[in-house]
């Protein structure tokens, strides 16, 4: 690639925040470092793999609000998490977690375990309890 | 109140170095540090870092796996070697200790790199914290609960607390990272460049090329062809695209330079040749800036395919794209090839 080939698709997902290195030939047939905002083939994978995700988090949302599972199901699913990975953070059994999506096995999660669950996932131990409206 | 814990490297007497893959970047400013400065793409070359493989009984996030980058920690270790730099790794069994063993090491005005997991790192943007645990940063400077960081990745120095700086170094999930850190002992006054460079392009076009199972190099990209035609009969249009935009995503991921470092490596030969004084390299440099491009135009494919995935003839589709990966996969080992007989033949073996 040249120089003045290297892609600067910015989009919303890179926003600014970070830049990607190339490799690219110069002028005089160096290879130098370029930066780049985005690229278009690649901004669309990364969106794609993102829906994917939300769309997962989206039907744990909607099966809270059916009562068939507990908020901690929507929260691994936001934290891209499954049961073997949240075990391997909090240490507890996955079929404890398993139970404890489950609004039933909800009700009776100890107060050091809501500790422990919202270390893991990054929350605040009462945001454990909560879902957001839309 | 306690006293504020200062130690480390001074800010000023650090140099921060952005670089596109971060565990080169890692290796170049401890090296840095240590008075040895080499570019990234000369490590990424020395350390033999051109890899492909696709191992679908190794998963991530439910899909398998397609890495540009062999094993984490291999492009270091080989580096090492070849230059006779002495390096200390630890591995510990929980969080304190591993925090106790890098105040000790800052304590001494030792800058120590970390393998971490990305998914809690808060400067990253949202789009791109996975559950992926191969991350590598250095650490320099410690002001009370605040550590100061240089990821290569990023343009500037950041912080993090001692709590975050933690739960990075034992995220959990695929290849958990345990603590592990890293540090430069000695580096020899008069490396052996030339020698390095040559075996690091030797065995690099052995991996490629001559690792006898058919997940990995050459072989490995026709064997992700085979299977990636299968992928919308086996798995339905929407997984077939996301499995396809995986592919994608490893190959342009944070740090590869683009192309899967396929750019990276041709920079590499670039500077090869200049050290080595030899033209062959030159036209070397340009042919794996071309094969580049094609991994690039797979992309541009492969996301137009992900992008339309509910047009009708998506099989046909997949065909086309794994034809192109073959393509890629015949150019790449013409190649190497070629480059393999030229690093013997100025090895003298």
């Amino acid at each position: 690639m040249r120089k003045e080939e290297v892609p600067q698709d910015e989009d919303l997902i890179n926003a600014g925040l970070r830049k990607d290195i190339y490799y690219a030939l110069d002028e005089n047939g160096e290879f130098v470092q370029v930066l780049s905002t985005g690229w278009d083939a690649k901004n669309t994978v990364i969106l794609q793999a993102w829906e994917a995700v939300q769309e997962g988090v989206e039907a744990a949302r909607q099966a809270v609000l059916r009562g068939e599972a507990s908020p901690l199901l929507y929260h691994i699913r936001r934290c891209q998490m499954d049961v073997k990975l949240l075990s391997d953070y909090t240490g507890f059994s996955k079929s404890k977690i398993r139970r404890h999506c489950t609004p039933r096995g909800f009700k009776k999660i100890s107060y050091e375990e809501v500790q422990c669950y919202a270390r893991a996932l990054g929350i605040k131990p009462e945001q454990l309890y909560h879902i957001p409206d839309a | 109140m306690p006293e504020q814990v200062l130690a480390g490297v001074p800010r000023e007497l650090f140099t921060h170095i952005s670089s596109a893959h971060c565990e080169n970047g890692a290796i170049a400013v401890l090296l840095h540090h240590k008075g040895l400065s080499l570019s990234e793409p000369l490590i990424f070359g020395i350390g033999g870092g051109l890899f492909f493989s696709h191992m679908p009984f190794v998963r991530l996030h439910g899909m398998p796996v397609t890495s540009f980058r062999p094993l984490p920690g291999q492009i270091f270790r080989r580096l090492s070697r070849r230059l006779g730099i002495r390096v200390v790794t630890r591995r510990f069994r929980n969080p304190e200790e591993a925090m106790d063993a890098l105040d000790a090491n800052l304590a001494q005005g030792i800058p120590t790199a970390c393998l971490v997991g990305v998914f809690h790192l808060p400067y990253f943007p949202p789009h791109y914290r996975f559950h992926f645990n191969a991350h590598n940063l250095v650490v320099f400077l410690r002001e009370g609960h605040r550590y100061y960081i240089s990821d290569p990745v990023m343009p500037e120095v950041t912080t993090l607390t001692r709590d975050e700086l933690a739960l990075v170094r034992f995220a959990k999930g695929t290849a958990a990272p345990r603590g592990k850190m890293y540090w430069i002992e000695e580096v020899p006054e008069n490396p052996p460049l030339r020698q390095a460079i040559l075996r690091g392009i030797r065995r690099n076009m052995y991996d490629m090329l001559a690792i006898p199972l058919p997940f990995f190099g050459v072989k490995g990209i026709r064997y992700l062809a085979r299977r990636m035609q299968q992928w919308p009969r086996r798995l339905g249009s929407r997984r077939a695209a996301l499995y396809l935009g995986q592919v994608v995503r490893m190959q342009e991921e944070i740090g590869t330079g683009g192309a899967g470092f396929r750019y990276m490596y041709a920079a590499f030969l670039s500077e090869a040749g200049r050290l080595l004084r030899d033209e062959d390299f030159r036209s070397f440099a340009l042919e794996m800036n071309h094969i580049g491009d094609l991994w690039r135009q797979f992309a541009i494919e492969a996301a137009r395919l992900c992008k339309n995935r509910h047009s009708e003839n998506i099989c046909s589709g997949y065909i086309s794209v794994a034809h192109y990966l073959r393509l890629i996969a015949d150019a790449e080992e013409a190649f190497y090839k070629k480059v393999w007989h030229k690093a013997r033949v100025l090895l003298g073996s």
